[in-house]
């Protein structure tokens, strides 16, 4: 396959297929180190308090949250968009980028999707637990019952957010876990223990390698492929709605749909750079998630920090314009109502921060890389909140403007969710490669360093020719 | 031509029948789609359908077992009374009294339970209206803290006894020492018979006296009508026929003596249409803002001691006289509207009315002379129905005090009265009391003087108990039981007609007392009391000729007027106000708690305060100006020091309090009170200065500290102006009586636009159809003066829960009906609106396309209503309702009892509706909701369902005006309205057209049902303020 020449190599030091196989399988057999231990501790722990206040606000109410008459919903949905954001770097990486012929993305694209179900899985709990009588929970599924029978209503967005959110999951698990099958082989026959043997046999599902099995393999990733495209668009565009379709002044927003999804990804490739990064260093895998790779992303986060940039110029412009003083207090509120302090941390976080990725040397530059990572992350959780927050507390009737603080229990559940998340990710990083195997291999013969680039040794037969 | 056909094999070729079926689908069956089709009876299941059945039944099953259902046991009746049918309720006419505050009343009683009071519309008196209070005062009938049977001061406070014991021990008493001296110390007794009863004991004992007190004192008027009219009585004011009303300080529509009949008064007057476009005008001078104040079309912030200053000035402008001799506002502006309240008082003469609410005898003789000069006696004041619900005197307690040092008091009985707590000497009369030889309080609940009291001999609650009232001389209104009496308690009469050897029970005395009194002369005088029993009032149309059932021990003799000079009164007042410097405080009467007997009361606790929207305290209102000058915030509590003793407070910003003044209200901080309401704000009442004739409520040089600590008040509202620096928000429309007479729609031109859009739709008939019921309501703000009965009465109605004080700090109020108060204008005195804000019932509601499970839906007769049973609480709909008025149940508020009562182990207040007893009040037509669903106005619609059924049962039509939803039948002011918007006779249709009708963010095409009338202002257009902005929030740290 041709590869320009101006393209990096991707996986450095002149790798062989064993020493993929050996590189990227070395944590999974190793024994688990301590730096591990006391990490999956340290989140378990936070996991287990987040679930703790969880259980606090099913046994005495959502009143143990901070919310009011006026604001309904604050962190719980502010986390909710939050996560479902992040969750969608892991299929734009698989689905989209592969039908963009991107290779880098086989650096990342095992663990973006693991953290897009991880992500996901966390951004599910909150619409389920901000629900004021949660054990009636399946009421919100469409199913045949004896009350009438009694439908669900068709017409509201968190109906669709609940399809949207239920499809997306399904379709990124299935999709994560078909790529995992030949690397779970790949650990079983490498293991020695008898027990290991026997469970990652169970896990993959009996793969042998067989070319029927790479047949079937390739042929239904195609589909998930396929399938993944449209999801990376919808999800986002459904929870958007949720507010577009309503007639708060900053949530009546026709501008939201596309606003979201660049976002979604926005933040989603930071988070993917924030784990990556780390895992990079901790796994020893710097040859094969390379400078090149984390470049692409921040240039990705250039695009879509400044989509996200003018969606919210032309939010303030359309306030403007539209000559409706209830839109425009709504955006005068934001910048300089009480909650000042988290539109312009937003607007710094989202918008100023990214636009330093233009300079290559910053773009380069792994801590750089790291500490714009949580600062992307932390502006898009601002984001949410003043899009959740401030267009609520101050709406239309005066009179029942009112603060929203948050209490201990809301924020011990939002740190749960990431400590349930790093808790999930860090047992996924120990039991099955972080890296597809499979698909690294499958650049190797055009993106290894010793094939291509500075250090190449070997060179493709028509680059031979000239 | 042939298709060309390949083969496989022979057998393919030879078509062997195996192989034919092999080349069929080999999952081929059809699948049964129309299977969840109800209309097909004919079931054709097959395997799939049973996995599938068997797999859904089966989860179904263990869903549905892992849920325990709590068992309720209900005990039917095994004999069923003759008057109770289950499901249907009995109302009963009765008379609401409580310490000077009067409304004749019908009482709705289900299975034998009081819930709900609503006016009676025959009294000439309150005409149907009621208060926040008399709506309130169901539930203090269900008073957890209430006395359960008759206690004796034992070694650590009271112990349980019984009447047989305590009778032998008071009467035994009393045979051993007929001649004691006895002192009764009561609120105003209104009651005919009581004073009867009253009477009958002291003639058993001859040394016994009433001493009758009002906690808050009218002492000063009564002197002042003494003095210039001969009569120690309180007139009858008609505001309905002044054209011109200047108060000096008389809250009328709050506290002043009667509110509910002086707002149908005054609201009569401000009933403006396009046939009749007048309107009264009124002129306010106070230094607190009042709710009076606030409904003023000129309101001028003077200080206390500049109340007196403005009756000199009046009577001076109005006769040409100089009892002034030169004093003046400080202000010229303010100077110069007192002027103008002269001149149009001077135009008005016999149309106009002068009231002050001022306890001093000086001011109330200028105000007597100001009404004179005029030629209002006898038009707008008469003396014919003399009010009778304030005959306290002042010098009552003093004298009592001295008395009881002195050792002349043998025993010493206390009636519906809590000096102890509400008068400024009430730690020296509870050392007093216990020189007497036995004292013995009537109290229902434990309060401080009972205290200190020997017996407790607890009396019925009103509601359980008989009685008669005269509230104006002349017209007569009577009590009767809607309950047995729920515990071991024995009406007060009961008690002294049995200590002074009267076999009778008060009943029959008083029955006796009517036949043999106000009814002798009739045929069937039995037969007439019952009627008047059954209607609860007896106001013969020449009542005023009737004799008193007796004459009161305490009552004025009528004297000839000993002056008519107001020239000592002025020097008084002048010496006064020149004494005066620094800061000034006034105390005043809250709309809620009054005097502090309701402070047992949640529901009005709870109630915001109609001006500042604080609940669950008391405060010190200070102005903007001050505030800022002294570096004082919202909330900080500062140490006050009035007349050498001091108290400390949380402070309000209040715009519109006179700068340099501040204001506190009496009657919070009581200490033996029912649970959950102790402790709520600071009793202020041992600072009033009782040394003078009358309680002075009115101080100077007040020093004001601040103490650095911070509070959170527990507010409603924390926003106050319209506009939000972008403009007004047309929320609220308004104009001035000059433009209205103009234009009728004036204010409100821009809703033509609105209107334009109104009826566009995408669903063909939406608006079309007009067949059945499509419910509406219309509010008058120009009626509506904001005094909050309808809150309270949607309480009581619709079982709202009460969440207490941290709760609303959280601001999670659950009322479903709220009054919003905006000002605009100066801070200094800035123009106040009302506007009830309750679920608009969009006809193209926000609320309900959002909510993913269709709880919230839409009526076919025009409800947006809640299936509660179906909520899960997502919220959204609250999100999206642009008027804010859904409200959520975040903790287990009404004891639905979803896992028994789990709240935040942190909440205490909040318990009100979660005992038993206090739930004897819930409205068993509501459903009480739990915890983690979303409520809201409902449009009354068990009210409606009910109307509707009953004019099914009589096989006709529903007529307008059959049934009245609670916020509507509360209102004293008659501001609201509601009907079938399909039935163009209805008064709702005819509001509907009106020029001053518009919808709140109509604009928006959410198509309200509820609709309102601009408010019009009888003020000159260039001091109309509506559009400014008042900038404030920089000290309200709601940040």
């Amino acid at each position: 396959m041709f590869v320009s020449p101006l393209r990096e190599p991707l996986i450095q030091g002149h790798k062989t297929y064993k020493q993929i196989s050996d590189d990227i399988c070395a944590p999974v057999e190793a024994a688990p180190s301590k730096a591990w231990m006391i990490a999956v501790t340290l989140s378990g722990l936070l996991a287990l308090t987040g679930f703790t206040m969880i259980g606090i606000t099913i046994t005495y109410g959502i009143g143990m949250w901070g919310l009011n008459k006026t604001v309904g919903w604050a962190w719980d949905i502010t986390n909710f968009v939050w996560w479902i954001g992040i969750g969608h770097a892991g299929t734009l990486i698989s689905a989209i980028l592969l039908l963009f012929r991107q290779k880098w993305r086989t650096g990342v694209n095992r663990s973006a999707e693991a953290m897009t179900i991880f992500a996901v899985i966390c951004a599910g709990l909150f619409p389920i637990i901000h629900m004021g009588r949660v054990w009636l929970a399946f009421f919100i599924f469409p199913y045949p019952n004896t009350r009438g029978p009694v439908w669900v209503n068709f017409n509201s967005p968190l109906l669709w957010d609940v399809f949207a959110i239920s499809t997306y999951f399904t379709v990124s698990l299935v999709f994560w876990y078909t790529g995992l099958i030949p690397d779970l082989a790949l650990v079983r026959d490498r293991t020695t223990s008898a027990f290991k043997k026997r469970m990652y046999n169970i896990f993959s599902f009996g793969w042998k390698g067989t070319a029927k099995n790479w047949q079937r393999f390739e042929s239904i990733s195609l589909v998930l492929a396929g399938l993944s495209t449209p999801l990376v668009l919808s999800v986002h565009t459904i929870v958007s709605f949720d507010f577009a379709t309503s007639v708060i002044p900053g949530w009546h927003t026709t501008i939201f749909p596309p606003y979201f999804v660049a976002g979604a990804i926005f933040s989603g490739f930071a988070m993917v750079l924030t784990l990556m990064l780390v895992v990079r260093r901790v796994f020893n895998l710097q040859e094969y998630i390379t400078l090149a790779h984390i470049e692409s992303m921040n240039k990705v986060i250039i695009l879509t920090g400044s989509i996200v940039g003018v969606a919210y110029i032309t939010e303030l412009f359309t306030a403007w314009y539209s000559g409706n003083q209830y839109e425009q207090y709504a955006f005068l509120n934001r910048s300089t109502g009480p909650y000042w302090w988290s539109y312009w941390g937003m607007m710094t976080c989202n918008v100023v921060s990214p636009q330093l990725f233009w300079i290559k040397k910053l773009r380069r530059n792994i801590v750089f890389t790291f500490f714009m990572s949580i600062f992307i992350n932390v502006g898009m959780w601002f984001e949410r909140f003043v899009i959740i927050v401030t267009s609520t507390h101050r709406d239309f009737i005066p009179s029942s403007w009112t603060m929203y603080y948050p209490t201990i229990v809301e924020i011990f559940i939002y740190l749960g969710t990431i400590g349930f998340f790093m808790t999930l990710f860090l047992i996924f990083a120990k039991v099955a490669p972080v890296i597809a195997v499979a698909e690294v291999k499958s650049i190797l013969k055009t993106s290894g360093d010793q094939y291509t680039g500075p250090d190449a040794i070997h060179h493709n037969d028509d680059h031979h020719k000239h | 031509m042939a298709e060309k056909k390949y083969w496989k094999g022979l057998e393919e070729l030879n078509q062997a029948p195996e192989s034919a079926q092999l080349t069929q689908p080999e999952f081929g069956e059809e699948i049964p789609v129309e299977f969840f089709d109800s209309n097909n009876d004919g079931l054709q299941s097959n395997r799939r359908d049973f996995l599938k059945m068997m797999g859904f039944s089966l989860t179904a099953a263990t869903v549905a077992a892992g849920c325990e259902i709590p068992v309720k046991k209900v005990a039917p009746y095994i004999f069923k009374p003759e008057d109770v049918i289950p499901g249907i309720a009995t109302w009963y006419a009765s008379t609401f009294y409580n310490g000077g505050d009067y409304c004749s009343i019908i009482v709705k009683t289900r299975e034998g339970r009081p819930i709900k009071i609503e006016g009676n519309r025959d009294s000439k008196v309150t005409k149907g209206g009621t208060s926040a209070r008399v709506q309130a005062s169901v539930l203090s009938l269900y008073d957890t803290a209430r006395l359960r049977n008759p206690m004796v001061k034992g070694k650590r406070g009271h112990d349980n006894a019984s009447w047989a014991d305590i009778d032998k021990a008071i009467a035994g008493k009393l045979a051993a020492n007929p001649n004691a001296n006895i002192r009764i110390v009561s609120s105003t007794v209104i009651s005919p018979s009581t004073k009867k009863v009253f009477a009958a004991f002291a003639e058993k004992y001859p040394n016994t006296k009433v001493y009758t007190y009002d906690a808050l004192s009218y002492s000063g008027m009564l002197m002042a009508n003494m003095a210039s009219k001969g009569k120690s009585e309180i007139p009858d004011y008609h505001f309905e026929k002044a054209k011109v009303i200047v108060s000096i300080d008389a809250d009328f529509l709050g506290t002043w003596i009667s509110p509910i009949e002086f707002t149908k008064g005054y609201v009569a007057t401000r009933k403006v249409t396009k046939e009749k476009p007048e309107m009264s005008r009124h002129y306010h001078f106070e230094s607190r803002m009042s709710l009076t104040g606030s409904n003023a079309d000129y309101r001028v912030a003077v200080a206390p001691s500049e109340l007196g200053v403005v009756a000199l000035n009046l009577l001076d402008a109005i006769t040409g006289s100089s009892t002034a001799g030169g004093a003046k506002l400080k202000d010229e502006a303010k100077q110069a509207r007192l002027k103008e309240a002269a001149e149009w008082l001077k135009k008005h003469r016999g149309e106009s009315l002068v009231v002050s609410g001022c306890n001093d005898e000086n001011v109330q003789l200028v105000v007597n002379a100001i009404n004179d000069a005029l030629n209002n006696y006898g038009n707008t004041i008469t003396w014919d129905c003399a009010n009778m619900l304030r005959q306290g005197s002042d010098a009552s307690i003093k004298t009592l005090i001295g008395e009881l040092k002195g050792g002349q008091v043998n025993i010493l009985m206390v009636n519906d009265c809590n000096p102890v707590f509400d008068h400024p000497m009430g730690d020296q009369l509870a050392e007093a009391m216990a020189k007497a030889e036995m004292s013995v309080s009537f109290a229902g609940s434990m309060n401080e003087t009972a205290a200190n009291c020997t017996y407790i001999c607890p009396d019925h609650h009103f509601l359980e108990a008989w009685n008669d009232a005269e509230p104006k001389r002349g017209l007569y209104s009577l009590s009767q039981p809607t309950i047995k009496n729920l515990f071991d308690t024995r009406q007060m009469q009961d008690s002294l007609l049995t200590w002074s050897g009267n076999a009778m029970t008060y009943h029959d005395f008083m029955v006796q007392n009517w036949v043999t009194g106000p009814l002798a002369g009739k045929a069937d005088a039995m037969g007439a009391f019952n009627n008047a029993l059954q209607i609860g009032l007896y106001q013969p149309e020449n009542g005023n000729v009737i004799e008193a059932v007796v004459a009161t021990l305490t009552a004025a003799t009528e004297m000839a007027p000993a002056t008519t000079d107001v020239s000592s009164a002025a020097a008084n007042i002048l010496g006064m106000a020149k004494k005066a410097s620094g800061v000034e405080i006034q105390f005043y009467e809250s709309i809620a708690i009054g005097d502090g007997r309701y402070a047992d009361n949640p529901w009005l606790h709870e109630l915001p305060d109609p001006v500042s929207k604080i609940t669950w305290d008391n405060y010190l209102n200070v102005s903007p100006a001050y505030a800022r000058e002294n570096k004082i915030e919202h909330g900080d509590v500062v140490t006050v020091s009035v007349n050498g003793k001091e108290v400390k407070l949380p402070v309000a910003i209040q715009p519109g309090q006179a700068n340099n003044t501040v204001s506190v209200a009496v009657g919070y901080g009581r200490t033996m009170v029912g649970r959950g309401v102790v402790g709520v704000g600071v009793n202020v009442y041992h600072l009033l200065d009782a040394s003078g004739a009358c309680v002075n409520y009115m101080a100077a040089n007040v020093s004001i500290t601040n103490t650095g600590e911070n509070v959170k008040l527990a507010q409603t509202q924390t926003h106050f102006s319209l506009n939000d620096g972008l403009g007004q928000r047309r929320i609220v429309k308004e104009t001035t009586l000059a433009e209205y007479k103009k234009s009728p729609n004036a204010g409100n031109e821009d809703r033509a636009e609105a209107l334009a859009w109104k009826d566009i739709t995408f669903y063909p008939d939406y608006f079309g159809k007009k067949n059945g019921f499509n419910w509406s309501m219309a509010i008058d703000l120009n009626s509506c003066v904001g005094c909050g009965a309808c809150v309270i009465s949607c309480n009581a109605e619709n079982n709202i829960p009460i969440v207490g004080k941290n709760e609303v700090i959280r601001s999670r109020e659950m009322h479903w009906m709220r009054i919003d108060r905006y000002y605009a204008g100066t801070e200094e005195n800035p123009e106040v609106v009302y506007q009830p804000m309750l679920c608009q019932h969009c006809e193209n509601a926000p609320c309900e396309n959002v909510c993913p499970v269709g709880a919230t839906n839409h009526s076919s007769e025009g409800f947006n209503q809640m299936a509660y049973n179906r909520c899960i609480g997502t919220r959204y709909c609250a999100n999206n309702c642009p008027y804010k008025v859904r409200r959520f149940n975040w903790f287990d508020y009404g004891g639905a009892d979803t896992f028994g009562t789990m709240n935040d182990a942190k909440e205490t207040e909040n318990r009100g509706l979660l005992e038993d007893l206090t739930r004897m009040v819930l409205n068993p037509d509501v459903t009480v909701r739990s915890r983690g669903v979303i409520e809201k106005c409902s449009f009354c619609v068990q009210r409606i369902q009910e109307a509707k059924l009953s004019a099914k049962k009589d096989n006709r039509e529903l007529k307008d005006g059959e049934f009245r939803v609670a916020c509507q039948s509360a209102c004293p002011a008659d501001a609201i309205t509601f009907g079938n918007s399909y039935d163009d006779t209805s008064a709702v249709v005819s509001e509907a057209k009106d020029e001053r009708t518009f919808g709140i963010l109509e604009e928006f095409h959410w198509v309200p049902s509820i609709f309102y009338k601009t408010k019009v202002r009888n003020k000159d257009k260039a001091d109309h303020k509506n559009e400014e902005a008042l900038d404030i929030m920089d000290l309200y740290n709601y940040k």
